[in-house]
């Protein structure tokens, strides 16, 4: 009987013990599996790095896999690197900033990110994390994307149109690049963007200047079939840019000042897969056809905006920010990387409380000119699912973060040189 | 052809030194580029109604069949770049310009009654060197042009160049083409701390004579004014381009201050030194300040005077009205006008302006407001909200005294007033992702006796390549217009000189 029960006890452990085994090998998948809509279903309760996959698929992204068409490869994360300017102003000026509820304003501001520590318990969780993407991107003292593509596509038809442009942004505050800057007196940041292809908008650009205090920018616009600088209006900020489906507040997610917006909102910390690592390229100007060109983009299948990429596990703030009652959304829900205050998605809402955009941004950690590191958005895609047309933003391997540009090459000078023919 | 034969020299005359100065670039001049762009257009236009000069009905007979290529390339060496711009348009002689050769006088008399040496060109437009000197301070040397002022449809700052409106008149919303560009030398001073720019431009005078001035279609074609169609008015006063009082060689030049004021308003200082931007008509029996200048066989010329402007601008963002104001004014000593003579002085020979020159002070006002409207959730459904602009232009002789009698054109009766007051306004609309874009232009001669123009049209973008134009060309004269060459009405001035001349116009463009 001894036996027997001993036999039986040992019987019924290694079972137990096999069947926990063969669970832990079943759920665990490895690098490079990719997550599609013939096999979701089994993937949602198997495990990546020990998190489900389920777990870190948000709502919207799971409906694309299914219904659009979605691949996910995935991959194991990495840290994303460090830049030793970043940290150590940011450590230097560490709890000496304060945010004013009444104003949503930040106060005692220097350099470097404003509120390295917050808590998910913090009433003004929200605000402080859009003043950390307001001032801490970690983008460099300036930047100079010398090209990048806007690819516009319809679900059915495919590729409709392609544009060229080129971005140059110079830092006044926040800076930690030198020349560094200590407060939010001057403006944030110039902007000068002007278009270099198709020829019908070759030339065109435009210079904008962010403030600190929270006023609409300055936007002058230079119209080269005129040859003449005209300002533009500052109420422009949550329109659409020209023809494409992403408005001017939703450039690399969210692009406005912390205060236009109502209010914000942490809903939480979780972990989502995301492109932090994205590979490269992005871009092949030597390659031969469209979709050669663009291999992070798989424009060769319907609805031709999927993007083609590796996705890691990534913990994420996910932040609800309220707009104004005149913007075209009702509410704009954020997923911010932990690590850094950078965006990988983001769901708007129609006034109507629809679902309506789609917006992704893909990272990939890039070297400064002085030997550090920023993080730049190798591709963003804005899908509108209510015209099934989408917006892809793809950037070049001639960018240059850091460097050499000043103040002065950001200017209106600049801006009808630059533009003009 | 005797034109291209110029161009040419013009050109080799500009990019020659320019090579030189290239060759003298420094060995480690490493990054070099070339970038090409242009497209190839066709234009078609169609009356929608019976031009009365003709002895047939014309209506709905193409007036314009215009075949483009341009061209424009940039070599970049470093921060140095060096730009030809080149454009050629040859016309296809419709049945309908052919009549027009053969009405009247003849159209295009003046140019060897042919049709192809007023409208088609093969030129180099602009050639021009940018060099930075320092890193606030940069030069363009070369055939240019430089668009000074706020206002595009009128001309208030943007003196420096002559417009050319022969081929179809004020309706080509692209100016660039239109301008016509001048060999100059431009130099910019960069002030970033005060956002400012000091722009200097200096014309030695080496233009071509048909690059001064504004450009009308003088010569009797499809653009004449009534009832002027096949009516060569070169024939018998020819441009002179050699008066004393308006050299095509004599220097030009200028200097604006640009700046931003701690408000974020956009302000402008200038000054400069032009021709008069319109043809004043100059006779014989009259000469303008007792010189005579040359004179064509009906004893009368088109000449340019050299005046003086000093003009300001100021734009700026309006948060409580959510759109941008701009404003623009200029002062311009001595404008020169034409005049008729009440009495039966000798001189008044032909009436309608023809009795000589007088000069006026000139002030010209414009008042802009652009404005975003969301028309998005509207009868019309936008995709994204929609551009509107409204602009007030106004003409004002401070010292403007009736018995002067100084007309609007030469050519007409209609006495030039102290007030003269133009709204025009504009209101562009895009749909699906802005690849059909429908705009609507309307203008009004306020004090003209409400006489008005509508322009509907609606641009087709296909791809990246492809691009369609159709537009409508309303003119609704009112009252203001005469219907035969020998009235003597009062009355018919801007919007009356094109009864008649409605247009249909379609482009069809591949940029590449």
């Amino acid at each position: 009987m001894l036996n027997l029960q001993k036999t039986f006890m040992g019987g019924l452990l290694a079972f137990a013990l096999g069947t926990a085994s063969s669970l832990a090998v079943a759920e665990e998948v490895s690098e490079g599996t990719m997550i599609h809509a013939g096999n979701i279903d089994e993937m949602l309760d198997r495990t990546f790095e020990g998190k489900t996959i389920q777990s870190m698929l948000p709502e919207r992204l799971e409906w694309q896999i299914r219904e659009y068409g979605l691949r996910i490869e995935l991959k194991h994360s990495e840290e994303l690197p460090r830049d030793p300017n970043y940290d150590r102003l940011t450590e230097q000026h560490a709890g000496t900033v304060s945010f004013n509820r009444d104003t949503g304003m930040i106060e005692n501001y220097c350099t470097g990110l404003p509120f390295p520590e917050v808590s998910e318990d913090d009433p003004d969780a929200g605000w402080k994390l859009i003043w950390n993407h307001h001032f801490g991107q970690p983008t460099g003292g300036a930047q100079d994307y010398r090209r990048f593509a806007f690819l516009l596509i319809d679900e059915d038809g495919g590729l409709e149109r392609t544009q060229y442009w080129r971005f140059q942004r110079f830092f006044e505050t926040g800076r930690v690049d030198p020349p560094q800057s200590c407060g939010m007196d001057a403006p944030h940041h110039r902007t000068l963007l002007f278009a270099t292809f198709p020829r019908d908008i070759s030339g065109l650009g435009t210079l904008t200047i962010r403030h600190n205090d929270g006023r609409l920018d300055d936007t002058w616009a230079y119209i080269p079939a005129v040859r003449r600088v005209r300002t533009l209006s500052g109420g422009a900020w949550m329109d659409p840019i020209g023809g494409t489906d992403q408005l001017q507040s939703d450039i690399e997610i969210f692009n406005a000042h912390p205060t236009w917006f109502e209010d914000y909102k942490v809903i939480g910390q979780r972990w989502v897969l995301a492109v932090a690592h994205s590979k490269e390229p992005t871009w092949d100007e030597s390659a031969g056809s469209p979709n050669a060109q663009h291999p992070r983009v798989d424009l060769a299948n319907a609805p031709h905006w999927n993007p083609v990429d590796q996705w890691e596990p990534r913990k994420v703030w996910v932040i609800e920010a309220t707009p104004p009652s005149e913007h075209p959304y009702s509410r704009k829900v954020m997923y911010m990387e932990t690590e850094y205050p950078r965006f990988y998605f983001s769901e708007t809402y129609d006034q109507g409380g629809d679902f309506w955009k789609w917006l992704n941004f893909a990272l990939r950690p890039y070297q400064t000119a002085d030997g550090g590191w920023g993080l730049i958005s190798a591709w963003g895609q804005t899908v509108d699912f209510k015209a099934r047309h989408a917006t892809i933003f793809q950037s070049h391997p001639d960018w240059v973060l850091g460097g050499d540009l000043s103040a002065d090459d950001v200017s209106r000078g600049a801006l009808q040189r630059a533009g003009r023919r | 052809m005797k034109t291209t034969a110029q161009t040419r020299l013009t050109a080799l005359g500009v990019a020659a030194p320019l090579t030189v100065a290239l060759a003298g670039l420094p060995a480690t001049a490493s990054a070099f580029e070339v970038e090409v762009e242009g497209y190839v257009r066709q234009g078609f236009s169609m009356n929608l109604q019976n031009p009365r000069e003709t002895d047939t009905n014309d209506a709905y007979r193409l007036s314009m069949a215009r075949s483009t290529l341009r061209l424009d390339t940039r070599f970049i060496f470093d921060d140095i770049s060096f730009t030809v711009i080149s454009r050629g348009d040859r016309e296809y002689r419709t049945s309908y310009l052919r009549r027009l050769e053969r009405t009247g006088g003849g159209a295009y008399s003046s140019d060897s009654d042919d049709i192809d040496d007023f409208y088609n060109n093969a030129e180099i437009r602009e050639a021009y060197f940018d060099l930075p000197l320092t890193n606030r301070i940069s030069t363009r040397v070369g055939k240019q042009q430089l668009a000074w002022g706020e206002t595009d449809f009128f001309q208030a700052n943007d003196l420096i160049h002559g417009f050319d409106f022969s081929w179809r008149s004020f309706l080509e919303a692209e100016n660039e083409e239109l301008r016509k560009p001048l060999i100059m030398a431009t130099f910019d001073i960069d002030v970033p701390e005060v956002d400012g720019n000091l722009q200097m431009f200096f014309r030695p005078g080496f233009d071509r004579k048909e690059d001064i001035g504004n450009t009308f279609d003088l010569v009797g074609s499809r653009w004449a004014l009534q009832p002027n169609k096949g009516t060569d008015f070169l024939v018998p006063f020819p441009y002179d381009f050699d008066h004393p009082e308006g050299r095509h060689d004599e220097q030009t030049y200028g200097i604006r201050w640009s700046a931003l004021t701690p408000g974020g308003i956009d302000y402008s200082l200038m000054y400069l030194r032009h021709h008069n931007p319109d043809p004043v008509f100059h006779q014989a029996l009259n000469p303008f300040k007792g010189r005579e200048g040359d004179f064509g066989p009906g004893n009368g010329s088109f000449i340019f005077p050299i005046v003086d402007t000093v003009g300001a601008t100021a734009s700026g963002y309006a948060a409580w009205a959510d759109a941008v104001f701009s404003t623009e004014i200029a002062y311009t000593f001595d404008k020169p006008y034409n005049f008729s003579s009440t009495r039966t002085d000798a001189f008044d020979f032909q009436g309608r302006g023809s009795a000589g020159i007088k000069e006026e002070d000139t002030v010209s006002i414009m008042l802009r407001m652009d404005k975003i409207v969301d028309l998005t959730g509207t009868f019309l459904r936008t995709s994204r909200p929609s551009f509107a602009s409204i602009q007030v232009f106004n003409t004002w002789l401070p010292g403007y005294s009736r018995s002067d009698n100084l007309v609007e054109l030469v050519g007409y009766e209609a006495r030039q007033q102290r007030w003269s007051t133009f709204v025009t306004g504009i209101l562009g609309l895009n749909y699906n992702n802005d690849r059909i874009n429908p705009q609507l232009a309307v203008g009004s001669d306020v004090t003209g006796g409400g006489s008005f123009f509508v322009i509907p049209s609606v641009e087709f973008a296909y791809g990246d390549n492809w691009r369609v134009l159709l537009e409508a060309d309303l003119f609704f004269p009112l009252g203001n217009r005469s219907k035969r060459a020998e009235d003597e009405t009062t009355d018919t001035r801007t919007i009356g000189y094109f009864d008649r001349n409605n247009q249909l116009y379609a482009r069809f463009t591949y940029n590449f």
